[in-house]
């Protein structure tokens, strides 16, 4: 079976400003859009705080809940009830955490009267270690880039590795953008997922690159390619042609992990169903990004590009 | 089949069987030998349900408290000698002033000091109205060898705390500088736990001021268990340190419950001493600055045998014998960070991380065959082996699974097909280019090596660094990801390898089927 006819060959190219141009802005929206509204999605885990998850063993109102909750006065508290699950609430309680606070509004739950709650998870973070996490996020995310620009410019040439780090960190930023568009909590999750994804998209950006390089060495050797005046055009050439032949691989190998994210999305529960959604549009951004943002860099930076036809 | 090939299958078959002996007791516990020897895979927190804690131990609070004590004792040393300080007091961070009415007992204050304390030093002296205060000071270097020692000796109490409160498996460990984290699976109730490991437990005896007396003399009030406060001498008989054994008992005369304190021989020696000096007084028995009980001393107590009386009910009563038996924290504890997994929850996040994997691995070993065919069955039949390896690697090496870990495991089935992907699309590459199979499968291992090699790895790098920044669960996601790494570089390049090359050697010149 084949997906896509190998004699395929799609001039990606040229299409590359323009992509490039589209990626820009959607990378200036994400940036918006969590300067905008992502400080009012840091869950517990960045700045600290206590919640609750319960589940009662009949049906029970969110007013009720809000009600008791309300009651124990602890000051700015939300309420939150699980879709799906309609007997399962969150309580979160943002402000200067006291350590108490959990115990009290168990005493305030267990005044609702006629039903039985149980707790299912009870988290207290404080503030230190809620910066703290938020720092060692940051520093693992910087690392990662850092040790990857390391290793693919030993494997490969800076240049590589620049238009990869530039990519990688177009997807992150993209990322974080929608996840906080869509409206959920940043949790310390998040930054697993991202460097999931930084892994994820730099695996396919090296199948490209490695496919670029071999046709460099033989082309190099053949000559094979000099079709057009300059070398710079006979580079893109090549670059196309390499993209064209790992085009099958790229989108295969992204549909299969496609498909076990849909499923962990879907049905793995909140904790993993969040990840998984991030991972899931990652993955779609850095299949695109490996050709169309990691790809053209590697392209403009490649101006003094050894002559192909020698 | 050459004689390499056949080493080669029979080093994977042996292996595979060692693989499905260890993970054998993770599906069926109950079935197995008792001599079966793997265990079951350990399972995080967040799978199994418990209480994970993050605690700033507050050491500077043990410098103050090894300060307070030195003056304490400086203080009676001295008295007995003659010479009288009318007050020793800590301040800053790590200073410790005595006063003294007159300069006359100067010189043997600070011939003793030097004599005994080397590591204070004297930094200044006041002299104000014929009294005189001489400041001391901690050298920096005794004072971070006292935080750390606090941090070591803090580990060690929670841990005879814990051990005492009978939970299995508990994990007690550093953090960094002055943290500590306690993971105690199967335990519900934090509100308990933290009571148990946080409480400083710092037992003091003193005497309670006579009334009567001056109220010149030196005292200290403190809280009272039955409520109001109450005036002590500022001396410190005796403290927690010298309790050998606590334990329960029932009074049965008032039918309350009691702690029986066992002094060691030195705390014994002390008491009788402290008895038979106070006969008539009042002595309060204070834990963590609230006093319990002012009993009277009637006679003097000999054998080192004393009661904590204060109508404690039996759990009360219970926690404290267990805190005196573990013996008191060296520094008050912050709690930076509680987290609490209900079992129910737990179970539910198996079925929905083992659900999730399932069906996402059955779409993979659908597409697989599907889309390679005979080769494609092959490539699923080694993910199918990668699971069974890391699971057994992650047996093997006593990693916890943890719900992150989970989507590890099914990310890494997904993943692990790429390997496959590159390598059966380079193949079909050659064969079009016209390679005879055999020649085709040997360049399309070859020419696929370094492209799976580098995407592996850089994915290993960032699967590392997630592991040494990474806190709890985050971890435990590290640990699948990069050791599914190690795996699938192995099946997917060398059992799947010698499964390929079996088709080619069976069918040399016709259609090959991937």
């Amino acid at each position: 079976m084949e997906l896509f006819s190998h004699t395929l060959n799609i001039n990606f190219m040229k299409y590359r400003w323009a992509l490039i141009a589209s990626s820009c802005l959607l990378f200036v929206f994400a940036v918006v859009v969590w300067i905008e509204a992502g400080p009012k999605k840091y869950g517990i885990d960045f700045i600290g705080g206590t919640e609750l998850v319960v589940r009662f063993e009949t049906p029970v109102e969110i007013a009720q809940v809000r009600k008791a909750v309300d009651s124990a006065q602890l000051g700015e508290a939300s309420v939150q009830q699980f879709e799906g699950q309609s007997n399962d609430f969150s309580i979160r309680m943002k402000s200067e955490a006291q350590e108490q606070s959990a115990e009290i509004v168990k005493v305030a739950l267990a005044k609702i009267e006629g039903v039985k709650f149980e707790i299912l998870k009870q988290d207290y973070v404080g503030p230190i270690v809620g910066e703290q996490i938020k720092k060692d996020g940051v520093k693992a995310i910087i690392f990662a880039l850092l040790g990857m620009l390391i290793y693919m410019t030993v494997r490969f040439e800076f240049r590589f590795a620049l238009g990869a780090i530039i990519a990688m960190f177009h997807d992150s930023i993209i990322v974080i953008g929608f996840y906080v568009l869509s409206g959920k909590e940043l949790s310390a999750g998040i930054i697993a997922a991202v460097l999931t994804l930084i892994g994820y998209s730099v695996n396919d950006t090296i199948v490209v690159f490695d496919r670029i390089r071999e046709n460099m060495v033989k082309s190099s050797k053949t000559g094979s390619i000099a079709k057009y005046q300059s070398k710079y055009q006979d580079f893109i050439e090549l670059v196309n042609a390499s993209i064209n032949q790992t085009l099958s691989r790229t989108l295969l190998t992204s549909i299969a992990t496609l498909f076990v994210c849909f499923t962990l999305w879907q049905m793995g529960g909140s904790t993993i169903s969040d990840f998984a959604f991030c991972l899931f549009f990652g993955i779609i951004i850095g299949t695109y990004s490996s050709i169309f943002v990691a790809t053209p860099i590697v392209i403009a930076l490649g101006k003094d590009t050894p002559d192909l036809r020698s | 089949m050459s004689s390499a090939i056949r080493n080669k299958v029979m080093m994977v078959s042996a292996l595979i069987l060692v693989c499905l002996g260890i993970v054998a007791p993770t599906f069926f516990k109950d079935d197995l030998p008792k001599w079966w020897p793997a265990s079951p895979i350990k399972l995080g927190l967040d799978l199994r349900g418990g209480v994970y804690l993050v605690m700033g131990v507050e050491t500077k609070e043990a410098i103050k408290s090894r300060l307070t004590s030195v003056g304490s004792v400086v203080r009676s040393d001295l008295r007995s000698k003659g010479v009288a300080v009318a007050k020793a007091r800590v301040s800053g961070e790590r200073q410790l002033s005595f006063e003294l009415l007159t300069d006359k007992g100067l010189p043997q204050l600070e011939d003793h000091m030097l004599q005994e304390y080397a590591s204070l030093q004297r930094v200044s002296e006041d002299r104000t109205g014929g009294k005189v205060t001489v400041v001391y000071e901690m050298t920096e270097r005794e004072a971070s060898e006292v935080e750390a020692s606090a941090v070591d000796q803090a580990i060690e109490v929670i841990r005879n705390r814990v051990d005492q409160y009978g939970v299995s498996e508990p994990i007690i460990q550093r953090n960094g500088e002055k943290q500590i984290i306690v993971q105690l699976p199967d335990v519900k109730d934090v509100s308990a736990v933290k009571r148990t490991i946080g409480s400083v437990a710092k037992l003091e005896f003193r005497l309670v001021s006579d009334p009567t007396k001056s109220a010149a003399q030196p005292s200290v009030t403190r809280k009272s268990r039955r409520g109001g406060e109450v005036r002590l001498e500022d001396e410190i008989l005796m403290t927690g340190d010298v309790v050998d054994r606590a334990h329960v008992d029932i009074n049965p005369q008032t039918n309350e419950a009691e702690v029986s304190l066992q002094l060691n021989p030195v705390g014994a020696t002390m008491f009788d001493r402290i008895t038979s000096q106070n006969v008539g007084k009042q002595l309060a028995i204070i834990l963590d600055d609230i006093s319990q009980s002012e009993p009277r001393i009637n006679e003097r107590i000999g054998g080192g045998r004393a009661q904590i009386t204060g109508s404690f009910t039996p759990e009360e009563a219970h926690f404290l014998a267990v805190v005196l038996r573990a013996g008191a924290l060296p520094a008050p504890l912050k709690f930076l960070e509680e987290r609490t997994v209900g079992a129910s929850l737990g179970a539910d996040s198996i079925r929905g991380g083992v659900y999730a994997s399932l069906i996402g691995c059955i779409a993979v070993f659908i597409f697989g065959p599907l889309y390679y065919r005979r080769a494609g069955l092959f490539a699923v039949i080694c993910l199918g082996l990668n699971i069974l390896f890391l699971l057994a690697l992650l047996v093997i090496m006593k990693a916890t699974l943890t719900l992150p870990g989970i989507a590890g495991l099914a990310l890494t089935v997904g993943m692990a097909l790429d390997a496959n992907i590159i390598t059966f699309e380079r193949i079909r590459e050659e064969l079009r280019a016209g390679a005879g199979n055999l020649a085709a499968i040997e360049a399309g291992f070859h020419r696929a090596h370094w492209a799976v090699m580098d995407s592996n790895l850089t994915t290993l790098l960032s699967g590392i660094i997630l592991y040494a920044l990474g806190t709890g669960p985050i971890k435990g996601f590290a640990v699948t990801l990069s050791l599914g790494i190690v795996t699938t570089l192995f099946s997917a390049l060398f059992v799947c390898r010698l499964m390929i090359d079996s088709i080619g050697l069976n069918n040399r010149a016709g259609k090959l089927s991937i």
